[in-house]
């Protein structure tokens, strides 16, 4: 029996203000936006979760305050029973955040520098992290180009290859099949399925459309 | 502290790699540094023979005064732009 979720969420709750100079000036203040208002929610270990909501529901939020990008403004959130605003480092090791955004590549880079790159910012050694992830990925054949040059597909790929460089215990991943046809759509969401059950690890997924597909996929889909 | 130092290499590996990975434009860059080296070494031997008391600290001559002068404002522009520059490419890219 199990008894520390892998990712506990209490009460949280996220307000954005809404800053502008002129308020500061004349003290007059408009009211900002609650992204979140106590969520509560507990991922246990193995298990998959899809949270699907219009566009401004606050799944970008989420994810970045699991990821201890963004801080609550209430609440806690607690990794593998860590507590991710106490000891964010040690919340960080266990989660592999999955961005879907191309920019935080560099293009002018190949696909191994690039990775390279990223695994020396987790005190990895490029040599021995990267190979078992590009070859779980099929990526071995694009690492030596610039990664301008991928299509939108292979540049998710790599996305989720950073991801898993060091070999995280939670994924969280951020609308991972935007911008990309059916095709290769559904060849990521294989691949996420095929990694969950590789690594018996977490899945946390954010997503922006029809939930019906993604119960085939995920054990819980949250909405 | 080694930790922190090879996090630093990393970057400094990074940007080396962006620079080179168009090898002409990293000559040109070269180039118009030495361009510019080359241009002031003929006008500090136009200036040579003017003894001016302000150059006494460079051993009298004009070409260290100007090296180091350009050295140092080049050094403040970086350190002026460096920081918010990066920081707005980090929140556009979304590294930060």
């Amino acid at each position: 029996m199990v008894s520390t979720p892998a990712v506990a969420i209490q009460g949280l709750s996220r307000y954005y203000p809404h800053l502008n100079l002129r308020h500061f000036l004349t003290l007059r203040r408009q009211p900002g936006i609650w992204a979140l208002k106590d969520v509560v929610l507990d991922l246990w270990p193995g298990e998959s979760l899809c949270i699907v909501g219009p566009n401004g529901s606050g799944k970008t939020t989420l994810v970045k305050l699991i990821a201890t990008l963004l801080v609550p403004t209430k609440g806690s959130i607690f990794i593998q029973g860590h507590d991710a605003q106490v000891r964010p480092l040690q919340a960080k090791r266990r989660l592999g955040f999955i961005t879907c955004n191309e920019e935080s590549f560099y293009g002018r880079l190949t696909g191994w520098q690039n990775l390279a790159f990223f695994a020396r910012l987790q005190n990895l050694k490029p040599e021995a992290a990267i190979p078992p992830v590009v070859d779980r990925l099929k990526l071995e054949s694009y690492l030596d180009r610039r990664f301008f040059s991928y299509s939108t597909g292979i540049k998710r790929r790599f996305d989720i290859a950073r991801g898993l460089l060091h070999r995280p215990d939670i994924l969280l991943l951020d609308e991972p099949t935007t911008n990309l046809d059916p095709i290769s759509a559904a060849e990521v969401r294989k691949l996420g399925r095929r990694l969950a059950i590789m690594r018996s690890g977490n899945f946390l997924e954010v997503h922006l459309g029809p939930q019906e597909t993604l119960e085939e996929l995920y054990r819980r889909v949250v909405l | 502290m080694a930790l922190l130092l090879r996090k630093l290499s990393a970057f400094l590996w990074r940007d080396f790699l962006e620079e080179i990975s168009y090898p002409l434009d990293f000559i040109w860059q070269v180039g118009s540094i030495l361009f510019r080296l080359f241009t002031f070494y003929f006008l500090a031997r136009l200036v040579e023979g003017a003894a001016l008391p302000q150059l006494a600290a460079y051993g009298g001559h004009y070409f260290p005064f100007v090296m180091l002068g350009l050295a140092v404002a080049s050094f403040q522009g970086v350190a002026l732009t460096a920081i918010s520059r990066n920081i707005l490419y980090g929140m556009y890219s979304g590294t930060l």
